[in-house]
């Protein structure tokens, strides 16, 4: 058995060592690796941020995700776009290229952007630079290459998502909190509204100027400049992508699906930029999620689900410019998922008699949360563009930490009650039989 | 003997101004035009380049051709030529199928040479 004595020593000497640590990154000479340095590059809002690493992180953020498209699927089609055919390389060329320079390239899409990513050796930039350039001035939109690649792979993506109920669930969370524009389907569901003439001309409106932002981790800012005025010049100028301010409705959402039960629990969110860190601590602070092996972990959440096996609820958040969705993912075995739903709104409803402690832990969290995603170079990159995009500026890793840690219980406390007095949002997916409706789990819908 | 000296030669020929004229009478007599038919559809199907080809026809096009193959056939089978006012005028005698064959040949072309890549020491 541990001494008492012992174990006081260890802890205070951890105390005493923790500001220590702190201040030598401080004083680790020279800029911040983390800070993010931005700046106009003819037009062209960049930033990057050097640590010195070897291999460098590429994203090119596009506002033109599924909120600002102008026909369903249109997003996810001009996604699926990327990387193909334009008038100075084929698609397969670009491939055969990166993997020659050892660098990996990809595309994502989102409620908010389009992004093309790239990681490669850091003396490669311009080839990246000047291949996204290509993607944006000079893509062709060619019949045979949608009807033989893209809409296939649209395709399977649909699949992808049909086959996992609680992304569905997500998705009809969305709908059920937004109706329009954020709640619009992220994905095509079907190619009614979706041909190479009309991915070519949504490509005309948000492939501009304006509406992207380049941002680099691991570049030197002069060097990622230079080569955006060199290769980004023919892009033309434009305007920035809108859509209707986002407006949170709430509601229910009960769709059947055989390949398993899940159900979302959402609230209002925070936006980024104009971040509130305690929605972020209170995402933390519900958790859900265990950071150590062989346990259920000692957040709320997963206190409230311990006593049904199998059954798991985490609590996540995503951020868009004007609006943001707390959600919680409950999934299990169907016998238990309306008991297991209890005791989570149950623990919901109690953040607000929270103690110091917890929110202390949940702060903890947020800060090594936040601090870890800045550290994985590729994550992030995208918020980073987005905030760009918006109002020029990109959120730091400093500024946010520091928020987070001016975060109180009574602001988590008061954020909670805030948005359990509005109303919450409800989807479920999967044997409508066995699952509960709102009204079962006690949420005010 | 190679042919290949005559060869250049026809092919020098054919592309002058003289040549053009000859190359239209030539196709004028083959008669394809007499039943409708273009250049193009007399591309032989039977290979994986041109199946492909033609799976990339837009709709209307790969329609039309259909309606022309289905069209010539009928003349064939009854002996009859079309009246001079449906057959192909020459102008309408555009290669609609070629370009989707010369991008496939040159997809191959880049394919088997990026394949063939090896490391120069």
């Amino acid at each position: 058995m541990l001494a008492r004595s012992s174990l006081s020593r260890a802890t205070t000497q951890c105390l005493r060592t923790a500001p220590r640590y702190s201040r030598t990154i401080a004083a680790a000479a020279g800029p911040n690796p983390f800070q993010f340095e931005v700046s106009d590059a003819q037009g062209i809002k960049i930033a990057s941020r050097d640590d010195g690493a070897p291999t460098t992180s590429l994203a090119l953020v596009v506002r033109g995700g599924s909120r600002y498209e102008a026909a369903p699927g249109l997003a996810h089609a001009l996604q699926q776009f990327t990387w193909k055919n334009t008038d100075k390389r084929s698609a397969l060329r670009v491939q055969r290229e990166s993997e020659l320079l050892g660098g990996k390239i990809g595309s994502s899409v989102s409620r908010e952007n389009v992004v093309l990513k790239a990681q490669f050796l850091r003396q490669d930039l311009p080839y990246f630079v000047e291949a996204m350039a290509d993607v944006l001035t000079s893509t062709r939109f060619q019949h045979y290459v949608f009807s033989e690649e893209v809409a296939p792979t649209m395709q399977f993506d649909l699949k992808k998502l049909i086959a996992s109920p609680s992304r569905l669930a997500l998705e009809h969370a969305f709908g059920a909190a937004f109706h329009r524009g954020l709640g619009a389907s992220l994905l095509a569901t079907s190619n009614k509204y979706v041909n190479p003439g009309s991915i070519a001309q949504y490509a005309s409106q948000v492939y501009n100027k304006s509406n992207i932002a380049l941002v680099a981790s691991g570049a030197p800012h002069a060097e990622l400049n230079k080569w955006t005025i060199e290769f980004f010049g023919d892009l033309k100028t434009g305007s920035k992508a809108s859509s209707p301010s986002t407006k949170y409705f709430g509601g229910e959402a009960r769709v059947s699906s055989a390949a398993g039960s899940s159900y979302i629990i959402a609230f209002p969110g925070t936006p980024s930029p104009n971040f509130k860190a305690e929605y972020k601590v209170l995402t933390h602070l519900l958790g859900g999620e265990t950071a150590v092996k062989w346990n259920a972990g000692f957040s709320l959440l997963s206190r409230a689900v311990a006593g049904f096996p199998g059954v798991s609820a985490v609590a996540k958040q995503q951020h868009f410019t004007d609006a943001g969705l707390l959600y919680i993912t409950v999934e299990g075995p169907d016998a238990l998922l309306e008991k297991a739903g209890q005791a989570v709104v149950k623990a919901i409803n109690d953040v607000t008699k929270v103690s110091e402690e917890e929110v202390k832990k949940a702060i903890a969290q947020a800060k090594f949360d936040v601090l870890s995603e800045v550290e994985d170079r590729s994550v992030g990159l995208e918020l980073v563009g987005q905030s760009l995009i918006q109002n020029g500026t990109a959120p730091q890793a400093n500024v946010v930490v520091r928020a987070i840690e001016a975060v109180t219980a009574d602001s988590v406390k008061k954020a909670a009650s805030n948005i359990l007095r509005g109303k919450a949002t409800y989807a479920a997916v999967g044997d409508c039989h066995v699952l509960p409706f709102a009204e079962d789990l006690g949420l005010k819908i | 003997m190679s042919l290949a000296p005559v060869k250049n030669m026809l092919q020098k020929v054919w592309s002058t101004r003289t040549g053009s004229i000859l190359r239209e009478k030539y196709k004028d007599l083959a008669g394809y035009r007499k039943i409708g038919l273009l250049g193009d559809d007399l591309i032989s199907e039977e290979d994986p380049v041109v199946q492909q080809a033609l799976k990339r026809l837009p709709p209307k096009a790969s329609y039309d051709r259909v309606y022309r193959m289905r069209r010539a056939m009928q003349c064939s089978l009854s002996h009859t030529l079309l009246p001079p006012n449906e057959q192909t005028k020459p102008e309408e005698d555009i290669p609609y199928l070629q370009p989707y064959i010369n991008e496939l040949l040159r997809e191959k072309a880049e394919r088997e040479e990026l394949d063939a890549l090896s490391k120069r020491k």
